[in-house]
């Protein structure tokens, strides 16, 4: 099955499964005759129909290389993206925000990792100088506590 | 006329407010950086600087992102010209005789042609975008509810049909971005929709999440896969400067390019990529030796230059006036006028007057603060172009993380941001266009609710959006734009077949 395909049987599944939830809200008013769930019961069905005719205008075409081979990098990269939010608010803006540029400067190719550290650790000053102190976003400061 | 020129006046006045100039010209130097800088474009760097606008006036707020919309437009055809990388699709065109100047030694003309070009285009088609503006705001403020529901009928369709190779991955895309803006508590009854009892849910799907997770995310993600250690090799620049002669041969190339530029800008989704290879394809046509095209011919800069930056203009139009926007870029720089309480639409006009005509006026400064600004800052945008991408990615993640964390100071957002970019590297991957996506998250609501109340004009029938005439022509326009590319390839393929019968 071609990933035209498979994406079109997803589709398939997302587009009745959105419609028939659609069909539990109720609630019409008198400034509403429709209620809340026409529109949405209208875009699942639109969808059904769309991952239909996305099936059958899907011609089979071979993918080169195995799943891990074409997207391999792009997986380790969500997974680490996933790691540095879900350490974001617990570990702190400064120390999370420097471990992943550091690591990442070398996972995208830089050799020293001294260099990696450095320019990590003076990015991390810059973007926390930038959000936190110029635009006053207030970063998530962790155990540490806050920066001066 | 004179009415005009009061309003213009009055623009004038907000936008040379002190803190409004500040504004663009920081904006105007951020947006040329988004566009020199590759992974954040013009839509996720003006989703990420909604969180930095929110507490400025609606005014300034969209005098800032209108500098920024511009200052990608001038950093994209740095990169252009001195790269061969575009920042964007309205670039490309750019690159066929940009780069083959900067290779034979005269980078510096071409920075300059693509500069004045696009100011002296800016400029015209800004003249050109209140002489349309306001009469076709006056004409839709008749509209109703079934007026307006088919109106963004229109506008997604004509998208999806533009957007990509796939008219049915376009829809795909579409129909996502209207799902997308559904979750949340129902505003007319109060339901809860789509929410799987995440609080977090209840306010909806915010749009900087999407637009970042979308677009940048998922550029990141499709990079990682052939990032190299080595440096870009970028074309020395060494004076940015125009001749007499260079510009008076490009003279008619930007004039032509502003024309084509202006009338394709707004009409909806055809923007200021189409225009720009229209207006390429124009010159080529008219030029007495088309052979120097694609080989270094300044006419094939300014051309394509002129012809995106008065696209970005006349994209304007639809969103002032209709409040549908024409791109996935101004449909952010909607979003974002949406969370600052002003309802973009014909209402505009009268509500907001600070608003439009201070973007108007700002259009002007922004054209002008690039001007002065970018020709002498060409060294530095090429210094930050150096930037290896080993230390630029993590950097543009970093940034988007923040930006999104900014927002609702939740991490339910980084989530959704991260599985979006997951959807939007698949669909990249597989031919998906992104924008219809956009379109239908921030035209969402607004479509829902003109539906509803249309339907409550007309006591539940269903017929109120054809039996009204306006309402009629206007889906029948829709279906058309949906229906013609099918039946013009099926007329090219037969074409004596069908000849007589057209007749």
């Amino acid at each position: 099955m071609t990933t035209d395909r498979l994406a079109a049987v997803i589709l398939l599944i997302l587009g009745i499964q959105y419609a028939r939830q659609s069909l539990t809200y109720r609630g019409a008013t008198v400034a509403d005759v429709v209620g809340p769930s026409a529109y949405p019961l209208i875009l699942g069905t639109l969808l059904a129909l769309l991952a239909v005719a996305l099936f059958v205008e899907s011609r089979p075409r071979a993918d080169g290389g195995t799943f891990w081979t074409r997207h391999g990098r792009p997986v380790v990269l969500l997974g680490s993206l996933f790691a540095y939010t879900m350490l974001l608010e617990p570990l702190g803006f400064v120390a999370t925000t420097f471990a992943y540029l550091t690591l990442s400067h070398v996972w995208f190719g830089e050799r020293s990792w001294l260099k990696a550290a450095g320019v990590g650790a003076a990015v991390t000053f810059g973007l926390w100088l930038v959000f936190d102190r110029a635009l006053n976003l207030r970063l998530p400061v962790g155990p540490l506590g806050p920066l001066p | 006329m004179s009415e005009t020129l009061q309003s213009l006046l009055f623009g004038f006045s907000v936008a040379l407010e002190p803190i409004n100039l500040i504004l663009a010209v920081v904006g105007a130097f951020l947006g040329t950086l988004i566009g020199v800088l590759p992974g954040i474009g013009p839509v996720s760097g003006i989703a990420l600087l909604i969180p930095v606008v929110i507490g400025l006036k609606p005014a300034s707020a969209l005098i800032m992102l209108t500098a920024i919309y511009y200052g990608t437009m001038y950093g994209g055809s740095t990169t252009s010209i001195l790269v061969n990388v575009p920042g964007e699709a309205s670039s490309v065109a750019t690159t066929f005789d940009g780069y083959q100047m900067a290779k034979q030694g005269r980078a510096g003309p071409a920075l300059a042609i693509a500069a004045v070009g696009s100011s002296i285009a800016g400029t015209l088609s800004i003249i050109a975008l209140m002489l349309f503006a306001l009469p076709l705001a006056r004409w839709a403020l008749a509209f109703g509810p079934a007026e307006n529901f088919a109106l963004m009928v229109l506008g997604l369709s004509s998208v999806s049909t533009l957007a990509g190779e796939s008219l049915i991955k376009a829809l795909i895309s579409t129909v996502l971005g209207l799902i997308l803006a559904t979750v949340g508590t129902d505003l007319v009854t109060g339901v809860d929709r789509y929410t799987y009892g995440i609080p977090q849910l209840l306010d909806g799907i915010d749009l900087v999440t999407v637009a970042v997770g979308l677009f940048a995310i998922s550029e990141v993600l499709l990079v990682a896969n052939d990032v190299t250690g080595e440096e870009r090799k970028v074309l020395k620049v060494q004076r940015v400067w125009l001749s007499m002669k260079e510009f008076l041969e490009s003279w008619w190339a930007i004039i032509r390019g502003t024309v084509i530029g202006f009338y394709i800008g707004i009409l909806p989704a055809a923007g200021a990529t189409i225009a720009s290879f229209l207006s390429y394809g124009v010159e080529k046509r008219l030029a007495k030796d088309p052979s120097r095209f694609g080989k270094g011919d300044i006419r094939g800069v300014a051309a394509p230059e002129s012809a995106n930056n008065a696209a970005a203009v006349g994209n304007m139009i639809p969103m002032l006036s209709l409040g549908i926007p024409g791109s996935s870029t101004t449909a952010v720089m909607m979003g974002a006028l949406m969370i600052l309480n002003v309802i973009p639409g014909p209402t505009m006009f009268t509500k907001h007057p600070d608003v439009v005509w201070g973007l108007i006026a700002s259009m002007y400064v922004s054209n002008a603060v690039l001007l002065i600004l970018n020709l002498p800052l060409v060294g530095l945008f090429v210094q930050i172009l150096k930037t290896p991408e080993r230390f630029l990615y993590p950097l543009i993640v970093s940034v988007c993380v923040i930006g999104v964390y900014a927002v609702g100071r939740s991490q339910v957002d980084l989530t959704l941001m991260i599985l979006l970019g997951a959807l939007g590297y698949y669909m990249r991957r597989h031919d998906y266009p992104l924008g219809p996506a956009i379109l239908g998250l921030v035209l969402g609501d607004r479509m829902e609710q003109a539906m509803r109340q249309a339907l409550v004009i007309s006591n539940g029938s269903w017929t109120t959006f054809v039996t009204r005439p306006i309402s009629a022509v206007i889906l029948l326009l829709a279906l058309v734009s949906l229906v013609a590319p099918y039946t013009i390839s099926l007329w090219r393929r037969q074409p004596r077949a069908s000849a007589g019968e057209d007749v």
